[in-house]
């Protein structure tokens, strides 16, 4: 709103707006949070909601959305219609392209975890892998995913999830 | 910062602060909190998938004379069954089913929070699950065995107990393998 001081000056009154950021910023400051990864966010992952409070720590990933599985972001598995691994892809219960890449993976992380050693640093966490499915993918796609990767003795999973209580 | 005097003013009569400095210092702030605050965090599960070694199995332990009990969890799209072991051959385990809602998975909790107060030993569920049952849901089981709801005291552990790297230490059920992980 303008003021007009009998065509002295004219000033904008400021207080209403100062008012506004004053609200607006404690309440960013009261959820504010640096913590945790953050999963990229697409149309087709749409994490489960959950009441675990651990926030997510960095790993090795795997996303399955409704139409593909990518393995760290090098290998890309298209599913089927019916939201299923094709069948050209398994073997033995597994998918042979998402285990050759574990098996890399795997060799990768035990040069990391050598060097660790090396350089005196604490355990990394090397069997660990990070799945970012959407809520809506059915287990036997995950199963295939998980039997993969045990397969290249990745045996410990961290689920991520759409936390609903924000710490 | 302090308010400055217009000219030609009487002295007391208008004191203004200029407060352009102060939206502009609010604007940076604000412009900055809403790029870096994450707003929906990420949480994680931790499961295990059962390992198979070519290794040779080790010696039986003394106190495997009295195994604690061990629990397995059959999910199916809309139900879920509790099955609780003795870990004695030949011995039936104690099978119990809860619909896949809500209520359900409290009473889920309620049975296995009273098999882990009795004997502290039991800190490891078995989740067998149907190929068709949704991540969602499984999910929602995982949480009923990790996040102990509000109205349940937490279960008093010795100091030396330790939890598995990436599992909170509120966990009612620390390790959880998902048993239908297997070739």
């Amino acid at each position: 709103m303008a003021s007009v001081d009998d065509g002295e000056g004219f000033s904008l009154n400021l207080y209403p707006i100062l008012d506004v950021f004053s609200i607006l910023i404690v309440f960013l400051l009261m959820n504010f949070s640096t913590q945790g990864q953050s999963v990229e966010s697409t149309a087709n992952l749409e994490l489960p909601k959950s009441e675990i409070r651990l926030s997510l720590d960095s790993a090795a990933s795997v996303s399955i959305t409704k139409e593909e599985i990518v393995v760290q972001g090098n290998l890309t598995i298209p599913l089927d219609a019916n939201g299923d691994v094709p069948a050209r892809f398994v073997d033995q219960g597994a998918i042979r392209p998402a285990f050759e890449e574990f098996e890399k993976l795997a060799e990768s992380q035990k040069t990391l975890k050598n060097r660790d050693q090396k350089l005196g640093l604490t355990d990394s966490d090397i069997r660990s892998l990070t799945l970012e499915s959407d809520k809506s993918i059915a287990f036997r796609v995950i199963r295939r995913v998980m039997l993969s990767a045990q397969q290249a003795e990745f045996t410990s999973w961290k689920l991520a999830v759409d936390k609903i209580n924000l710490d | 910062m302090a308010g400055r005097r217009k000219k030609g003013h009487k002295a007391g009569e208008a004191f203004e602060i200029n407060v352009t400095p102060m939206v502009d210092m609010f604007s940076v702030l604000i412009s900055f909190l809403l790029v870096t605050a994450v707003f929906s965090a990420t949480g994680q599960a931790r499961v295990d998938v059962p390992f198979l070694s070519s290794k040779a199995p080790e010696e039986p332990k003394k106190e495997d004379k009295d195994p604690p009990k061990s629990l397995t969890l059959v999910v199916e799209e809309n139900l879920v069954e509790l099955q609780i072991s003795d870990g004695k051959p030949g011995v039936e385990p104690e099978k119990f089913e809860y619909q896949l809602v809500e209520a359900g998975l409290d009473e889920l909790q309620g049975r296995i929070y009273d098999v882990r107060k009795e004997d502290l030993r039991v800190d490891l569920v078995t989740v067998m699950s149907d190929d068709e049952v949704e991540y969602e849901k499984l999910v929602l089981i995982i949480d009923a065995l990790r996040v102990l709801r509000p109205h349940r005291d937490p279960i008093e552990l010795p100091d030396d107990y330790k939890f598995p790297r990436g599992v909170s230490e509120e966990a009612l059920i620390p390790k959880i393998v998902m048993g239908s992980v297997i070739l």
